[in-house]
């Protein structure tokens, strides 16, 4: 186990240390056209709560986790912001892959955030808003992780207990973890 | 006892979620929040799961379940849904390694109090699903255990089954889940969207 969770932490890093560009529309508020977009949310971000304790050993699936993202996204000449919020949950126990590792976790989420960014910005129409984005990412996003981990959800940010993370893109630059 | 007719159902759901207000503009207020996000019914239901997650009536009921069935996971995706779960695992092994399992939920509504029993099935290969298949109304070799989950919701929370002929009902404009304003289905809105996701 602690090689593969090594393992998956140098591919985390390396994964970061390439980055992503994908040109999409902007998303700041009273732009239009296209804009390419640099930056990675990486695992640290991904700092999960227990909220539903997984209190029954015997049983194959249980208790539950969750992490509440700000995706802030400011461009880089006009200074203005917008903000795409959103959960992730995802057991702690599944009846058909076990226990899930938080390390585990966190690089799942964070690879899967990263490509639905991709996807959705590749698919994008030019003048769209971040709102309106955000609504696809999520969609999308959970498809995605719930492919991976059956019961994983990516909805609002509403669960009490959560810690809440601001992830910083700025349009055109580096983020700034 | 809830006055359980299509037109009580249809009115609780609008009372916990909002409807309309489909996002296509950034439009957020001071603290990022949306306008859906602002409405009386978003309050509602935030309020109902802060509720529901501070329940003793709910370990309660675990312990009731433990009871008569072996064990009884805590299964709840919480504030994603509109219910809280308690799950059942039953394996049997098939031929070439493979096996066939089913969860079988006993899901209880944070909105009201009703209830309803429902099971996945998956043909399992490894960790891979091979089949995956929902049931609202549990195939015959699981009844045994729902009829015990049902007995036990009913008698420790006094709660009602829903009635599963209005499942489908639909109700135009509400927002459930990650939907935009389209609209959901009563079944949707009281329990979950995603039922098929027991894990």
């Amino acid at each position: 186990m602690k090689l593969l969770r090594r393992h998956l932490r140098r591919w985390a890093l390396l994964l970061l240390s390439l980055g992503w560009v994908g040109v999409g529309v902007s998303c700041a508020r009273g732009q239009s056209g296209p804009n390419p977009v640099i930056g990675v949310i990486t695992p640290e971000y991904f700092r999960f709560r227990q909220t539903v304790a997984d209190d029954e050993p015997r049983e194959p699936g249980g208790g539950w986790r969750a992490v509440c993202i700000h995706a802030q996204l400011k461009h880089g000449t006009s200074g203005a912001k917008t903000v795409c919020k959103f959960e992730v949950g995802l057991p702690l126990r599944t009846a058909k892959q076990g226990a899930i590792p938080v390390e585990e976790a966190q690089f799942a989420a964070a690879a899967m955030a990263n490509r639905a960014v991709r996807d959705v910005l590749a698919r994008a129409h030019p003048g769209e808003m971040l709102a309106a984005l955000c609504e696809d990412f999520k969609k999308t996003y959970a498809a995605m992780l719930n492919a991976k981990y059956m019961g994983a959800k990516v909805g609002e940010c509403r669960s009490a207990g959560t810690e809440t993370v601001p992830f910083g893109i700025k349009l055109g630059e580096e983020p700034e973890p | 006892m809830m006055d359980l007719t299509e037109a009580s159902l249809v009115k609780l759901a609008k009372h916990f979620y909002p409807t309309g207000h489909p996002v296509r503009k950034d439009e957020y207020d001071a603290e990022g929040m949306l306008p859906h996000q602002r409405t009386p019914e978003y309050a509602r239901l935030l309020a109902a799961w802060d509720k529901a997650m501070d329940w003793p009536e709910w370990q309660t009921l675990r312990q009731e379940i433990k009871r008569v069935l072996p064990v009884c996971g805590d299964c709840t995706q919480p504030w994603g849904a509109a219910c809280r779960r308690c799950c059942v695992y039953i394996r049997r092994p098939l031929p070439n390694g493979a096996s066939h399992l089913t969860i079988v939920a006993a899901s209880v509504s944070v909105l009201a109090p009703l209830y309803f029993v429902f099971c996945t099935t998956d043909i399992m290969v490894g960790k891979h699903s091979e089949e995956h298949r929902l049931f609202l109304e549990v195939p015959e070799e699981v009844k045994p255990q729902a009829a015990t989950l049902a007995g036990v919701v009913e008698r420790v929370l006094g709660y009602q089954a829903f009635p599963l002929e209005f499942a489908q009902v639909w109700v135009p404009g509400i927002r459930v889940g990650n939907g935009n304003g389209e609209g959901a289905t009563l079944l949707d809105a009281l329990f979950d969207d995603e039922l098929d996701s027991l894990f």
